[in-house]
């Protein structure tokens, strides 16, 4: 038996929190709109039954108040009565033998329905209007004040009734069949109205809900596309100042950075793809070609050297991608105070060999720049772009370098004789892989991303990194920020 | 039969050139855009295998204006892999589409494919009378055995029996057995054509002069 009663207390604790898990798996609207719906019914029965109390405490009384008045007539007219059949006039003279209603008042009595009961001291009935079964018990009169009317409901009547000191006992009483069905249907009304304000109540709060909770679902609905990896969704609505707005604001945000972070990801790798294909095809071509038939020790030289020279590329490409990916990922990493000028100096002199190689004269005109920079990062720009200026130059040309301050802001300035950048593919100098002539380029031993890694520098940096090209002189200016 | 090799790299393209050179191929090249169109459309080339990227003009422009004029069977061998690079690949008008990098043997076997289906052939195997020409492996056996050609020979003998039956002539031969570097001298061919006969029968290939030469 105990057993018995354990496991169904059990059972039950676990239906309730099964109950309250049902519950709070509802959701966050329906949660709201329940409770919502909860107060609005509880407020709603509150005032009614206290409209419908009111109400019918009203009626009673009103009809105590036309009990009052006859009741004191009741008294007056059997005293009266007593007086005439010779009784000792006082409060204390006993009652007359028998009793009958003037027909003043009778007919005053009938025509408000009211009915009568008077039983004199000794307990006896004395009169009635009326009969047999219908005539009133006679109320309980030890402990009740004299003269003090007292009120008691029989059944549909409101009985009012009184006695005197020596324990006569007068009652009237007044249906109340019609005030108990008129608060009956004032009842009912209340109910109806009741619903009526509780449903249009539910269903104002579930459409201001569905306001309210609309930008949520947009949320959303945004970050299932998004989880589904469709980055470019955006969550549409709203971005004012409310608490919605500001996070459909932030979340936006952090959907674009997630966006840009993806994009840039997955270009990455597909420029590794792309850039390593034509190294890795020459190297298993030329080895299988090579592995083909027995060759002369020269052709087999001539492999190697081939082999060993797409390594080598595929080598700087997988550096400078890196670098590249380095520069991009921790940007604004450790400012120091250097000097444009310094570093291009160096740069310089780190060149001195290629210049000289090409035949190139070297114009410097460097006037102290200081800014905050990192400068092992700026130093490799100034070193690229010095590099670029020297590749793309003509025998004979010069390489011009200039640092300064301008306006407030350090800047250095590198031009070169050559032939100029194609109008249309200016803007493009500055992406991955590009190259204005790509058979030079490949001959040179670049891997198209030397100009890429200096935007990314100077972006990092905050600095502008420009390119003007006229037909035969190409100028590249780093202006850092003031 | 003649190929044009499109390919920026020159590295890439010396492998490509030993490679087909030595399977028989008269050979020329291009390294840009602009080389390749003008080549393309001069001459009647049995196969292009076109780079995608190239200075100057870009390979897709370059089959644009070769299918503006010409049917050439082009193969673009491309570090362009996405499948809608293919498909555009496909689209503007090449024969095959072959995504760096690649297989030498597969390039090798597309490039006898296009050139079969070229010349209307389905087999790699054309049988002529009693001799067979073996296209995939390059041999021609005469009453079952097999009969030794040197490469320019054999090419010579498939060329013809690829349009066996149509009278090719003289200079047609020397435009697809003989690539850009090379002195067409004249009598070169009718050398070629003698051995041919000594080989497979006097009767293997015909002359009708002035015209050229048939397989019947």
């Amino acid at each position: 038996m105990n057993d018995d009663a354990t496991t169904k207390s059990g059972e039950s604790k676990a239906m309730d929190s099964r109950g309250c898990a049902s519950f709070l798996k509802l959701g966050l609207r329906s949660r709201i709109l329940l409770w919502h719906g909860a107060l609005l019914a509880c407020v709603l029965a509150a005032f009614g039954w206290t409209a419908h109390r009111l109400h019918w405490e009203s009626e009673v009384m009103r009809l105590d108040r036309e009990l009052d008045e006859p009741l004191s007539v009741l008294h007056r007219t059997l005293h009266a009565q007593g007086l005439r059949e010779g009784n000792v006039p006082g409060p204390r003279s006993p009652p007359p033998e028998s009793f009958e209603l003037p027909d003043a008042l009778k007919e005053r009595f009938e025509a408000r329905q009211l009915d009568f009961s008077i039983w004199v001291r000794d307990g006896r009935l004395l009169t009635s209007s009326l009969s047999g079964e219908k005539v009133p018990k006679r109320p309980e009169t030890k402990d009740v004040v004299p003269f003090v009317i007292q009120r008691r409901n029989a059944e549909s009547r409101r009985e009012a009734f009184l006695t005197t000191p020596p324990g006569e006992c007068f009652l009237v009483s007044l249906s109340m069949e019609e005030e108990l069905a008129a608060t009956r249907s004032f009842g009912w009304w209340l109910m109806a109205l009741g619903s009526a304000v509780l449903s249009v109540g539910l269903f104002v709060g579930a459409w201001i809900l569905k306001r309210a909770i609309q930008p949520v679902e947009d949320i959303v609905t945004a970050a299932e596309r998004i989880s589904r990896g469709d980055l470019s969704t955006r969550v549409d609505g709203s971005t004012d100042n409310t608490e919605l707005g500001r996070l459909t604001k932030v979340l936006n945000q952090t959907f674009a950075s997630l966006d840009k972070a993806f994009a840039h990801q997955a270009r990455f790798s597909a420029d590794v793809a792309h850039e390593l294909r034509t190294p890795v095809s020459v190297l298993i071509a030329e080895a299988q070609s090579a592995l083909e038939k027995k060759r002369t020790s020269v052709e087999y030289e001539e492999t190697i050297s081939i082999v060993l020279r797409s390594a080598r590329r595929m080598n700087a490409l997988i550096e400078s991608l890196l670098e590249l990916a380095q520069i991009e990922a921790n940007s604004q990493s450790c400012l120091t105070p250097c000097d444009l000028s310094v570093l291009a100096e160096d740069a310089i002199e780190n060149l001195r060999g290629m210049t000289a190689a090409n035949d190139l004269v070297v114009r410097k005109a460097l006037i102290s720049a200081p800014c905050q920079a990192n400068a092992a990062q700026i130093g490799q720009v100034l070193t690229n772009l010095i590099l670029n200026a020297i590749q793309h130059n003509e025998r004979g040309g010069y390489v011009a370098v200039e640092t300064g301050v301008r306006e407030g802001r350090a800047f250095a300035r590198i031009e070169n004789t050559g032939p100029g950048i194609p109008e249309e593919s200016v803007p493009q100098v500055f992406e991955r892989f590009y190259r204005a002539d790509s058979s030079r380029s490949r001959k040179t031993g670049g891997v198209g991303l030397g100009l890429a890694i200096c935007k990314a520098v100077a972006d990092a940096h905050d600095a502008s990194l420009t390119v003007e090209s006229t037909a035969n002189v190409v100028v590249f200016t780093l202006e850092m920020k003031a | 039969m003649r190929l044009l090799i499109v390919e920026d790299e020159p590295d890439l393209l010396r492998a490509l050139v030993r490679a087909l050179r030595e399977d028989g191929y008269a050979v020329d090249t291009a390294e840009d855009g602009e080389d390749a169109k003008f080549k393309a459309l001069e001459c009647d080339y049995d196969a292009i295998v076109l780079d995608w990227m190239l200075p100057l003009m870009s390979g897709l422009d370059v089959l644009k204006a070769v299918r503006a004029k010409k049917q050439t069977p082009v193969l673009m061998l491309t570090a362009k892999t996405a499948v809608n690079h293919r498909i555009e690949g496909l689209i503007t008008g090449a024969d095959d589409y072959l995504a760096k990098p690649f297989d030498i043997n597969e390039l090798r076997a597309r490039l006898r494919a296009l050139i079969r289906r070229s010349g209307g052939q389905a087999k790699d195997e054309i049988i002529i009378g009693d001799v067979v020409v073996d296209t995939w492996r390059k041999t021609v056996s005469l009453s079952g055995e097999a009969v030794v050609l040197t490469a320019r020979e054999y090419a010579l003998v498939e060329y013809l029996a690829l349009r066996r039956g149509k009278m090719v002539s003289r200079s047609e031969l020397y435009e697809h057995l003989f690539d850009e570097n090379e002195d067409s001298l004249s009598n070169l061919l009718d050398v070629r054509v003698s051995l041919v006969r000594k080989k497979l029968g006097a009767e293997f290939i015909i002359t009708r002069r002035g015209q050229g030469y048939c397989i019947p």
